[in-house]
């Protein structure tokens, strides 16, 4: 089986968010990408880049870097904020040292030089596909509590945990962020998108969180937020 | 031989006593000078062709030429023009004669008999006054001179400037290739790679080539295109020929389009010119180029997005206007007095030379002759080319 036949077979059913403002391009590279059996979700600028991200949780995000309202590098430390795990691959016109230190900063994963070509895109995406599968499917924590990544679901003991909408995604946030503080801010972003949070109703809702699964789970960090530890 | 020797004096007198008198009490009396005696006026023309001359004691009445008929032969002579010449007379002692010796020339006009020392007076006074002159006459030789340089020097600075200011374009101009290559060549690139791949995968559509081979030559055509347009911009200067200014603007702003477009900026077409002017296309057009580029960083710069340039075009018979005009807030008047400076620049100092505008004023003014004005609009700045 070639590397790109194999590619191809690892790439099916994933996602993959695409951002690039030239729409002439977007068409070519939409079309390339279409070869393989994937969801390809399409953006114009960071903006709707990280919109779509948001929207979408895509497994692979391929990017241009310059585009106007928000650039790719832009894009790529906003998705890092709330996302660590995501592969992403940028687009650059340029040769330009000062991309290595952005892609140590916004772990960015490949680089890919404008115009590309055949091996670039296939060793771009064959990285993605090895980070993917690199990735944990469950984290197991105390008491027989599994949490399957992918599928957003909490176990205990095979047995499906049922959480509200709020909880789920805060768990799944500290999940991102596992062995990290999150901060109010950051809850607050996520889980109340027009913000108006307040102290009390988050208390509520971590209590009510830690009665279904376990009451060590989360650790409060007073005044600042919580967090998740997991042994890896 | 006197060693100090400056000045010449020429005696002109019919009468040889008189001329003796005179001579002897001039040379007498000042030690730098010479007397040259003419004893009719054909002699003193003679002379004075020849000879440098710094004042003529000219004698009215003379037999054959008078005094005035030889003033006016030297002044129709360009060499002797500025040969001051002193009337001396017995007779013609009347205002009128004195008059019309002065209407030739003369710088005195004096009535015999003289005192001697009238006479020393006199000459001695001329003799001051020219070394005044002199000394004028070299300080303004100087002065020429150094308006000279300086002229030269300012033609070699501009001369520069221009240099540096195609240099700088030139540059612009890669640049801009270089950003108009890049998304084809991308798209090019990108085809060839899922061309490749589906090959590899056995995924060929034989189907789909006419459209991707269309593609793929528009796309060449567009590359080629690019090229031409910037190689005919830097062909050397031809001679103005009948321009038609509607595609000279279209010229300008497709030249632009791939930064207006990445800056999401929209240009209005106001124009539709019927007059056919000649004047060198190509330096209009790197005008307009120019007032565009401003437009578009002033917005980047103002962090405006969505901004608009409208494009105006006005004439009448003889005179055309194109008036550029951006909503980008415009420029303080402080800024306002300075921007035709050259190196003048209100941008990072990487983007800009400073002598854009500078040479987009030197290039109307003195190539098309015409006129360029800045003007704060309500919302932004109006550039006018008026020729």
């Amino acid at each position: 089986m070639s590397k790109l036949e194999k590619l191809s077979e690892e790439l099916r059913g994933r996602s993959l968010l695409y951002v690039e403002d030239n729409e002439n391009v977007r068409e070519k590279v939409v079309s390339l990408l279409q070869l393989f059996e994937i969801n390809i979700i399409e953006a114009k600028d960071g903006k709707e880049g990280l919109v779509m991200f948001r929207r979408h949780r895509p497994d692979i995000i391929m990017s241009d870097i310059n585009m106007p309202k928000m650039s790719g590098l832009d894009m790529a430390a906003a998705i890092r904020r709330i996302d660590q795990d995501t592969p992403i691959i940028m687009i650059t016109a340029y040769k330009d040292e000062e991309l290595l230190f952005d892609a140590i900063e916004h772990q960015i994963n490949r680089y890919m030089m404008k115009p590309v070509n055949k091996n670039q895109i296939i060793d771009a995406l064959q990285k993605c596909v090895e980070i993917i599968k690199r990735r944990p499917k469950t984290i197991a924590f105390q008491d027989g509590l599994t949490y399957d990544i992918s599928k957003k679901q909490l176990f205990r003991d095979e047995e499906v945990i049922v959480l509200t909408n709020k909880e789920i995604k805060l768990l799944e946030l500290l999940v991102n962020h596992r062995n990290m503080v999150v901060t109010y801010d950051m809850i607050e972003q996520s889980l109340w998108k027009g913000g108006g949070m307040t102290i009390e109703a988050l208390r509520t809702l971590v209590r009510s969180f830690r009665r279904k699964s376990h009451p060590d789970l989360i650790q409060n960090l007073s005044g600042i937020g919580y967090r998740l530890e997991v042994s890896e | 031989m006197k060693n100090n020797l400056k000045y010449r004096v020429l005696i002109v007198d019919d009468r040889d006593d008189n001329r003796y008198v005179v001579k002897v009490l001039l040379e007498e009396e000042f030690d730098n000078l010479e007397c040259i005696e003419a004893s009719c006026g054909n002699e003193a023309l003679e002379i004075s062709k020849k000879n440098k001359i710094d004042l003529i004691l000219l004698d009215v009445q003379m037999p054959k030429m008078s005094g005035f008929e030889v003033a006016r032969e030297l002044q129709k002579s360009e060499t002797e023009l500025y040969i001051p010449i002193v009337f001396l007379t017995a007779v013609f002692t009347t205002d009128e004669f004195e008059q019309e010796g002065l209407n030739l020339g003369a710088i005195d006009y004096l009535k015999k008999p003289i005192e001697n020392r009238e006479l020393i007076n006199k000459v001695r006074l001329y003799l001051k006054i020219f070394e005044q002159q002199l000394a004028l006459q070299e300080f303004n030789l100087e002065l020429q001179k150094k308006v000279e340089i300086g002229i030269e020097q300012n033609r070699l600075n501009e001369e520069m400037m221009l240099q540096q200011s195609r240099h700088a374009q030139m540059g612009e101009m890669l640049a801009m290739i270089a950003h108009q290559w890049r998304q084809p060549l991308m798209e090019i690139s990108t085809i060839i790679a899922k061309l490749q791949m589906q090959t590899e995968l056995n995924k060929l559509q034989v189907g789909e080539m006419p459209t991707i081979l269309e593609t793929m030559d528009s796309t060449v055509q567009f590359l080629s295109h690019t090229l031409d347009d910037f190689r005919d911009f830097f062909k050397p200067r031809t001679a103005s020929a009948e321009a038609d200014i509607n595609s000279i603007l279209d010229k300008a702003i497709e030249f632009m389009a791939s930064l207006l477009g990445f800056h999401k900026i929209i240009v209005k077409k106001e124009y539709n010119f019927k007059i056919k002017p000649h004047i060198y296309g190509n330096e209009l057009l790197q005008v307009i180029i120019n007032l565009i580029k401003n437009s578009i960083e002033a917005y980047v710069q103002n962090g405006i997005v969505d901004g608009v340039i409208t494009i105006k075009g006005k004439e009448d018979s003889e005179t055309f206007k194109i008036i550029v005009e951006d909503e980008a807030g415009g420029i303080s008047s402080e800024i306002k007095t300075r921007v035709f400076e050259p190196y003048f620049t209100t941008k990072d100092e990487l983007s800009g030379t400073g002598l854009g505008l500078y040479m987009s004023k030197t290039i109307v003014e003195k190539h098309l002759h015409g006129v360029l004005r800045l003007k704060n609009t309500k919302k932004g700045l109006e550039a006018i080319v008026r020729i």
